[in-house]
């Protein structure tokens, strides 16, 4: 590079050094708008120490039953010798069919081998031999075939007439030994008896609400509001808390009516004036003194204040879902509906001149309007006892139209709850 | 130099906004002034100061604090307008020969050189006007070069050129901004 390019290149940088030009008004709001929001801790401690507890309950209820069902296998497992021998028989069981009868209280287990077969049963607390020669007799004989032609028996000791319960048996593999044993009893699931064709229970739901929402700005110019709004009001976890009644079909359906209270949280950062200090640093040559270059130094402060949003609403859920019973497990899912109105509402938010508006002093103002709303919800129950059960579920709903009368932007918003469930079944 | 609470940078890292509105006040005209170097009219250097920004506070994880920030957010707000101006398929390096260019530097004939003391004598925005007419190849690559320094290779590297592309079109730009400042010397005289 020639000299005089050197020249060239050197008096233009020397222009262009320094150059500042102040960017366009509201850059900054739009700048905001699209960057991510600020790393927020995901639960709170509180909803975390309580979702620890459900799953520590749920853990030792499931650990408690285990441990019934091993001690009922440790004295019922008989080997298959023992059962012949000590009914004389030369017979091999072939296979078992269970068969409880609810109504009349009564069990039967069928044992065929080739054109031999021998019926043992109960029928209200009395053993029953049924078969050729049978004589099962009162020894109360519960038995299922191992993998291997093995027979588990349980010798009982006679039952009395009043005090045999109706249990409901289970297959599983005895633990380390690789074989089905028989197990029981088990935490009796709700039945539907004769002429009972509905359960009627009540619900409790407790969880946090996650909120997702889109806003709709009716023109163009309110486009740069809707996004300002949007980008300094930072929402928070919503907790909702809901009490349902239900009433559940025979046949699995079941209709769910009730209330929920939510309380949707944010919180509004107001930036106050920028305070900038320049301060002039000369560098100077320490042996002579001379001024070598002047450092300029800014300090900017700025102010924060941030204001906590409450509204608080209630809502009208009914829904119609299905749900089967496996053990003591019983899934579900459901489709509802709700109504929301609003209770109370405090906070701020701005308008699209940038003044604060009091969300206690203008409904008409306040976003969050009654509503229609639609979503589903799909879940599980644990059976703790015939009346208890607790249970997981996500619930999903899609709000309607959310604009006030004076909002001039409007919003489609959705929830998201995980939530825990205690029922009471009457 | 400006100098920063040593918590700023963190805490925009964090994504908390009145950090990041902070540090966007310390910087903002700086780098709106690199924008608009690079750009065709300030309403596209207003675009991409604003991409230039949320590019800094999303990747402001690599920012590594051994250099001045102004100077991280200078390299990022030139890389943003390149990669406009590449996305938008406006780099284009004419190749062509032109007509006044006579010497290999890109200057003027020695009797039509315009001295450099007239550039010296432009305020920055009547400079960056003449920035802005020059063809979008010219453009960047005077910028990177004669501006901020870069070397022929880096340029090349940025732009997805050969250095000899690049030192070519310096040349260019260089014949193109003493033509245009030639001519407003014989206007003014």
């Amino acid at each position: 590079m020639s000299l005089a390019a050197e020249r060239f290149d050197g008096a233009a940088r020397e222009v262009l050094r320094a150059f500042e030009a102040a960017p366009g008004e509201g850059s900054w709001a739009l700048i905001s708008a699209r960057l991510p929001e600020g790393r927020k801790r995901r639960f709170g401690a509180w909803w975390g120490t309580l979702a620890l507890v459900m799953v520590m309950g749920i853990g030792v209820v499931a650990f408690e039953s285990l441990r019934e069902r091993r001690d009922v296998i440790t004295i019922s497992e008989t080997p298959a010798t023992d059962w012949r021998e000590s009914h004389g028989r030369e017979e091999r069981v072939a296979a078992i069919t269970d068969s409880p009868n609810h109504d009349s209280n009564t069990e039967i287990r069928s044992y065929t081998e080739g054109n031999r077969s021998e019926i043992a049963g109960r029928s209200g607390g009395t053993e029953q031999g049924l078969s050729r020669g049978g004589d099962t007799g009162n020894s109360g004989v519960r038995a299922i075939s191992g993998g291997e032609g093995l027979v588990a028996a349980e010798a009982l000791a006679p039952p009395q007439a009043h005090a045999y319960a109706k249990l409901q048996m289970r297959t599983l593999v005895a633990l380390g030994s690789g074989r089905e044993v028989l197990i029981g009893p088990d935490i009796p699931c709700p039945t539907f008896g004769k002429g009972k064709l509905w359960l009627f229970a009540v619900r409790s739901t407790l969880g946090p609400g996650f909120v997702t929402r889109e806003i709709d700005a009716p023109s163009s110019e309110l486009r740069n509001y809707a996004r300002l709004r949007d980008s300094v009001e930072e929402r928070q976890l919503q907790p909702r808390v809901g009490l349902y009644l239900e009433a559940v079909h025979g046949s699995g359906i079941f209709v769910r009516g009730g209330l929920d209270y939510r309380m949707y949280r944010s919180h509004v950062s107001a930036l106050g004036p920028q305070t900038q200090t320049t301060t002039l640093v000369e560098v100077r040559d320490p042996i002579s003194g001379n001024l070598i270059r002047t450092d300029t130094s800014v300090t900017i402060t700025t102010s924060k204040s941030t204001v906590y949003n409450r509204v608080q609403t209630i809502t009208t859920v009914v829904g119609l879902g299905y749900q089967r019973t496996f053990g003591r497990v019983t899934p579900y899912v459901l489709a509802q509906a709700g109504y929301e109105l609003t209770l109370k509402a405090r906070g701020t938010v701005p308008d699209p001149l940038g003044l604060p508006v009091d969300l206690g002093q203008r409904d008409g103002y306040l976003a969050r309007q009654p509503g229609f709303q639609y979503g589903g919800v799909a879940g599980f129950d644990v059976s703790l006892s015939k009346q208890w059960a607790v249970g997981l579920s996500v619930d999903y709903f899609q709000l309607g139209s959310l604009r006030g009368a004076e909002d001039p932007i409007d919003y489609r918003q959705r929830v998201l709850t995980p939530g825990m469930s205690v029922v009471y079944r009457l | 130099m400006t100098h920063l609470p040593p918590h700023l940078i963190p805490a925009a890292r964090r994504g908390e906004r009145p950090a990041q509105h902070a540090l966007y006040g310390a910087f903002a005209a700086s780098v709106f002034g690199v924008c608009l170097r690079y750009a065709s009219s300030r309403a596209e250097a207003d675009d991409w100061a604003q991409d230039t920004w949320v590019a800094a506070f999303t990747k402001l994880d690599q920012y590594q604090a051994d250099g001045p920030f102004g100077a991280w957010l200078r390299r990022v707000a030139v890389t943003t307008c390149l990669m406009a101006l590449r996305r938008e398929k406006r780099l284009r390096f004419d190749m062509a020969a032109v007509g006044w260019l006579e010497r290999e530097d890109g200057l003027l004939p020695v009797e039509r050189q315009v001295d450099p003391s007239a550039i010296a004598d432009l305020n920055a925005e009547e400079l960056i006007g003449y920035i802005q007419a020059l063809q979008e190849g010219f453009r960047a690559v005077f910028n990177l070069v004669a501006i901020e320094g870069y070397s022929h290779t880096e340029a090349a590297e940025l732009l997805g050129i050969s250095a000899g592309t690049s030192r070519s079109q310096l040349t260019r730009a260089r014949a193109a901004l003493q033509a245009r400042l030639q001519k407003l010397l014989t206007i003014c005289l």
